[in-house]
């Protein structure tokens, strides 16, 4: 069931007219919103949810069985516990995920020493979300192993938790320790929390329908029909891209928290204007918070983080970033572009010690030096975040060859029109973001003066009615 | 560590060090205001497009349907022809020359061939009810309407009354009831169904800074619509298309051409007009091409058996021939195409 599509309205419709009717009695609200999730799951394909149930069971068994362990004593049995989860998690989204692609990659480099042994592949289905839901558990059976939150005693609880269908097929992952404990209390939806709730959809799906979909027709005719394009054309094409991934994820991310909130959860923010990072550090700070938090704390940490020194720091860098590309898709391209971002991560650490001393705004220093030189930051990571962009969208080696060495700054056939087209759209976001930059302040929009916040909520609706892509395409992010 | 102060500073860390928002107190009261007073926003909106596009629309087809019925229902007094049909007749025939030839009275009131006949037969009906018989009733079409059936949403857009439909004939076979809906959105849900006109004017307006209140569409006081840049590269392609077209479809009569065909071959009987069905003008190769001359013969086998040896309808088979340089497409003529055009059909039909 997505988001943009009618039979989702209708169905959040129904499931806030009960739940608002059920009064804090948790329990109900709880069990409501388990059938609701598995609903909503199993919209995509009933079959799914045997997936999901034994992901649940499994981590609620271990986190149970942990919690009864002494964390000072038993070692190697809590060490047992968490390898089960982990091993039977791992090996679910291993099998739906990579099966093939380790396989057709492993037939290949058998190939290459004369062995042929032919390809066995499966006709595995994706399931949708699988690495959202599979890294949501984990981090709950870890942190019991690590003893920073206990286990709950209450299956509903903790099947609500893996299963809450607004972040289920595409995050934000959320932390045990702070989706279950509001799973866990009675929930009132306050007039706060309906605002906002409100405010994140419309806004999530002005990003999705408007900006992301529109973008998507220009980032689809570049990189589907690559060979006829050339120079600014594809630079566009790739900015188009760049525009789509962030309109359609962080678009989706802000509906899951908008209809959270409207049932009184509140989820983590996953984006913080990613494109005015300063550098790939900064980047990964703003872009998808939730994996790569979760990707520091649960992978990046365990390898050692920067605590064995600057060697030991680089290839643990890199590792999880590699892992973190392998993470969005079996596909080369993928871990390709992993290794781009663990690459400028490395060189940037290498390279950027020498800090020039960013004056406070409004001296004269500050706009001789220190702001030309940030805004010479923000463009140059953009550029390679662009890079970045090109490989993860391209389907093969020889498409991302084709487009680096074809982009540039001439103008080709198509150039004006998608540049008219993406001014058109990405001028409101722009607009935004510029604005919540320059005031530090994500939610700038809510502190107008309310006449000027009606005006923009107009506009939004009013643009989501005549601009937005009507028929319902999927988040990117559920491929992942 | 400039980075993760900004990060900090922008929003709130959860106990984990994760990052949230903190949104500001907000009264039951303040939230319904606002809530609708967005959608009573949203609703002025749409009646605010309503107006707008009933004037400037920049959808072609729309706005000389709204055009053509306004010109007919404001009309004072009688004419002696009235000219009917599609968009070739709308860009083909100059009252003004009919006028200066004959000494008669004429009104062009062709509108879009997707209106098919239906369109013909009930803009008939309501000049009769309004004035009488003409003398004369001209009926243009370019040949592939006559296989086509009624978009039914097209009665949206013409500006009468809801329910106008129900005083003409074979209403109850093109509207039933279950397209009310569809109706009703087109023509009162503007913001929701007309979303393409509206892009495109927005669009031009924000980006090429065009005056949304001029969509360039204009036609004289008797219902011509005057072209002047003729289009050859565009002729030249479409003609290949009808080429094709031709080469591959063999002529069908639709129902619904057939019933509005006959039923004002009835009103021509019964009132003793006389009733000229006439080719649209046509690009010269398409209306030499064999496999055309074929299409066209079925065509009017066709009107012949509809019309049932009726003394007052006349099928005119002749084909009005004209090059690329005088065309905007294969059958949409420019203004000196449009006289002679006019002139050849005064000499046809009088």
């Amino acid at each position: 069931m997505l988001f943009n599509s009618v039979i989702f309205l209708v169905f959040l419709a129904v499931v806030l007219t009960v739940y608002y009717g059920l009064h804090q009695k948790k329990t109900a609200q709880n069990f409501l919103l388990l059938v609701a999730s598995y609903i909503f799951y199993g919209y995509w394909d009933w079959r799914f949810l045997f997936l999901i149930a034994l992901s649940t069971v499994v981590d609620f068994s271990i986190g149970w069985l942990l919690g009864r362990t002494n964390p000072s004593s038993g070692g190697i049995y809590r060490k047992f516990l968490l390898a089960v989860s982990v091993v039977t998690n791992l090996s679910i989204l291993g099998f739906f995920k990579y099966f093939n692609f380790f396989s057709e990659n492993l037939a290949e480099m058998l190939a290459l020493v004369g062995l042929r042994p032919g390809t066995f592949t499966l006709e595995v289905i994706l399931p949708v979300g699988i690495s959202f839901y599979t890294f949501q558990t984990l981090s709950y059976t870890i942190d019991i192993y690590r003893g920073r939150m206990k286990a709950t005693g209450n299956l509903l609880d903790f099947a609500v938790f893996v299963a809450f269908f607004p972040q289920l097929v595409a995050g934000p992952i959320e932390r045990a320790a702070n989706l279950l404990p509001q799973i866990q209390r009675p929930r009132r939806v306050a007039s706060e929390q309906i605002y906002a709730g409100l405010y994140l959809m419309l806004w999530g799906y002005f990003k999705k329908i408007v900006i992301a979909d529109n973008a998507a027709l220009i980032a689809d005719q570049v990189f589907n029909g690559y060979t006829s394009f050339q120079g600014l054309d594809i630079l566009l094409g790739v900015f188009a891209f760049a525009v789509q991934i962030y309109g359609d994820f962080s678009g989706y991310s802000d509906i899951a928290r908008g209809v959270a909130r409207l049932m009184g959860f509140e989820l983590m923010l996953n984006f913080l204007l990613p494109y005015f990072a300063k550098n790939p550090a900064d980047f990964w700070r703003r872009w998808h918070i939730s994996l790569s938090s979760w990707l520091r704390d649960y992978l990046y940490i365990p390898l050692g983080g920067n605590r064995h020194g600057t060697l030991s720091t680089y290839r643990n860098l890199f590792v999880t970033m590699l892992l973190g590309g392998l993470w969005h898709g079996a596909a080369w391209n993928f871990v390709l572009w992993g290794g781009f971002h663990g690459l400028i991560l490395i060189l940037y650490r290498l390279f950027e010690n020498g800090r020039v001393s960013v004056k406070q705004p409004g001296t004269i220093q500050y706009y001789l030096v220190g702001f030309p030189v940030a805004a010479g930051k923000v463009v140059l990571m953009f550029s390679l975040t662009l890079v970045g962009w090109l490989i993860f969208r391209s389907t093969s080696m020889h498409q991302i060859g084709y487009l680096l060495s074809n982009v540039s700054l001439i103008p080709g056939d198509q150039s004006e029109v998608f540049a008219v087209q993406l001014a058109f759209y990405v001028a409101p976001l722009l607009a935004v973001q510029v604005l919540q930059h320059i005031k530090n302040d994500l939610l700038v929009i809510l502190k107008l003066p309310v006449v000027l916040r009606v005006l923009f909520y107009i506009f939004l609706l009013a643009w989501i009615i005549i601009f937005g892509v009507r028929e319902s395409t999927e988040f990117i992010y559920f491929q992942f | 560590m400039n980075n993760r102060k900004r990060s900090a500073s922008m929003v709130r860390l959860r106990s984990d060090g994760l990052p949230k928002e903190v949104f500001l107190p907000m009264t039951w009261g303040k939230l319904k205001n606002e809530l609708f007073a967005v959608l009573g926003a949203i609703i002025i909106l749409n009646f605010a497009l309503y107006l707008f596009l009933g004037e400037y629309t920049s959808n072609y087809g729309y706005w000389v349907i709204k055009s053509k019925w306004r010109l007919l229902t404001r009309l004072e007094e009688p004419v002696d022809w009235l000219i009917l049909g599609d968009s070739s007749a709308n860009q083909g025939v100059i009252p003004a020359v009919i006028l200066e030839e004959t000494g008669k009275t004429a009104v062009n009131l062709g509108t879009v061939g997707n209106m098919t006949a239906i369109g013909d037969l009930w803009m008939l009906e309501e000049y009769i009810a309004r004035h009488g018989p003409p003398e004369k009733v001209v009926i243009i079409h370019v040949y592939d309407m006559w296989h086509r059936r009624f978009f039914e949403d097209l009665v949206s857009h013409v500006p009468l009354p809801w329910g106008f439909w129900e005083r003409y004939s074979l209403s109850n076979q093109v509207i039933t009831d279950d397209l009310h809906p569809v109706i009703f959105q087109e023509r009162y849900l503007p913001l929701y169904s007309q979303t393409r006109t509206l892009q495109d004017i927005l669009f031009r307006w924000l980006t090429r800074l065009d005056n949304p209140f001029d969509n360039g569409f204009a036609v004289t006081e008797s219902g011509y619509f005057p072209a002047y840049d003729p289009k050859p590269d565009s002729v030249l392609l479409g003609l290949e298309d009808n080429i094709r077209f031709v080469d591959e479809n063999a002529f069908s009569l639709s129902e619904i051409n057939r019933a509005a065909v006959s039923e004002i071959v009835r009103h021509a009987d019964e009132l003793g007009f006389d009733l000229y069905f006439v080719n649209s003008p046509l690009h010269e190769d398409l209306s030499r091409y064999p496999d055309f001359q074929i299409y066209l013969n079925d065509l009017f086998t066709s009107l012949e058996e509809v019309a049932q040896g009726s003394p007052n309808v006349h099928l005119i088979r002749e084909v009005r021939g004209y090059s690329e340089e005088q065309l905007q497409t294969v059958d949409h003529l420019i203004d000196p195409g449009a006289e002679d055009y006019t002139r050849w059909l005064v000499e046809t039909v009088k």
